[in-house]
């Protein structure tokens, strides 16, 4: 029932204040010594170089929308399967349908050349 | 004062509306704020925001199956593909409700989002609520499992085509970017 979910809301507030906690004795013990260094924007130790906030690299759309089709995949197994001695074989008919669906936007992802990094 | 005095105070208490309330206020505020701010990277993560207090509301409604798939789906992947075509745009600094050709039209917006507003009110008005919390069916995974698998089942495999046309299109585009660098 919905009283279940009292322990996830006391572990959120119990989050929440840790990490507030965290941040205002950071705040109250820090130095607070202003230099140029200290404004830098953080890149492993090297120095940047031009702006952060270019244009990034078409490839990753697709590396995003596979992540998707995998997810919704997934999904829809779940209940499939909870349900899976029931439907009986209508069902994995249908599954297989639409993971064939899935492996062939993938495999034409693959074919094209999505996951060349070049 | 005994701790079953204190419980007793707390049974008290409906959290199930103050729940809700909690929710729905930094549901709206964080929505209004996705359409307000004029940073898009900031629009982009008050909506992953939004996304995961709509989820919030879901499960209060006790459909768990359907506010995990908004978790995973929605604040997830969704969200991550926003996040990535957001990460295309070149002039994300820009203010956003400056360089929007939507955000002059404040007549025709205004007409536009009251006309929707109304669709919905009246849809919302004319629909009889009767599934409630005692209908226990609503939640239940398996009838879920069952309305997809038979009734809908379409619907289901139209689902993968769907995707299956997103991930083509997308990479259409891309390697005609692709081929103009």
């Amino acid at each position: 029932m919905l009283s279940n979910y009292a322990i996830i809301a006391i572990l959120t507030i119990g989050g929440l204040i840790f990490a507030a906690a965290a941040m205002l004795i950071s705040r109250i013990f820090q130095p607070r010594k202003q230099y140029s260094k200290k404004t830098d924007t953080y890149e492993c130790g090297f120095e940047t170089k031009g702006s952060s906030w270019m244009s990034f690299r078409s490839s990753y759309f697709v590396y995003a929308l596979v992540y998707l089709i995998f997810e919704v995949e997934v999904i829809f197994l779940y209940p499939w399967a909870v349900e899976f001695k029931m439907l009986g074989l209508f069902a994995i008919v249908e599954m297989i349908i639409f993971f064939t669906l899935l492996i062939a936007a993938f495999l034409f992802a693959w074919k094209e050349g999505a996951f060349k990094w070049y | 004062m005994s701790l079953s005095l204190i419980l007793s105070y707390f049974e008290m208490i409906n959290w199930h509306t103050i729940a809700f309330y909690i929710i729905s206020i930094f549901l709206i505020s964080s929505a209004v704020y996705v359409v307000l701010t004029g940073n898009i990277v900031r629009s982009v993560i008050a909506l992953i925001f939004t996304f995961l207090m709509t989820a919030g509301i879901y499960f209060l409604l006790q459909a768990e199956f359907i506010a995990v798939v908004q978790m995973l789906i929605y604040a997830g992947a969704i969200s991550v593909l926003i996040v990535f075509s957001v990460m295309l745009i070149t002039d994300r600094d820009k203010n956003i409700n400056e360089t929007s050709p939507f955000s002059h039209n404040l007549f025709f917006g205004s007409i536009a989002s009251g006309l929707f507003y109304l669709a919905v009110s009246i849809t919302v008005h004319n629909t009889s609520w009767n599934v409630t919390l005692k209908n226990k069916e609503f939640t239940d995974i398996s009838l879920i499992a069952r309305g997809f698998l038979t009734e809908n089942v379409i619907a289901f495999e139209l689902a993968a085509v769907l995707l299956l046309v997103a991930l083509a299109a997308a990479i259409f585009i891309i390697k005609e970017v692709k081929d103009d660098n």
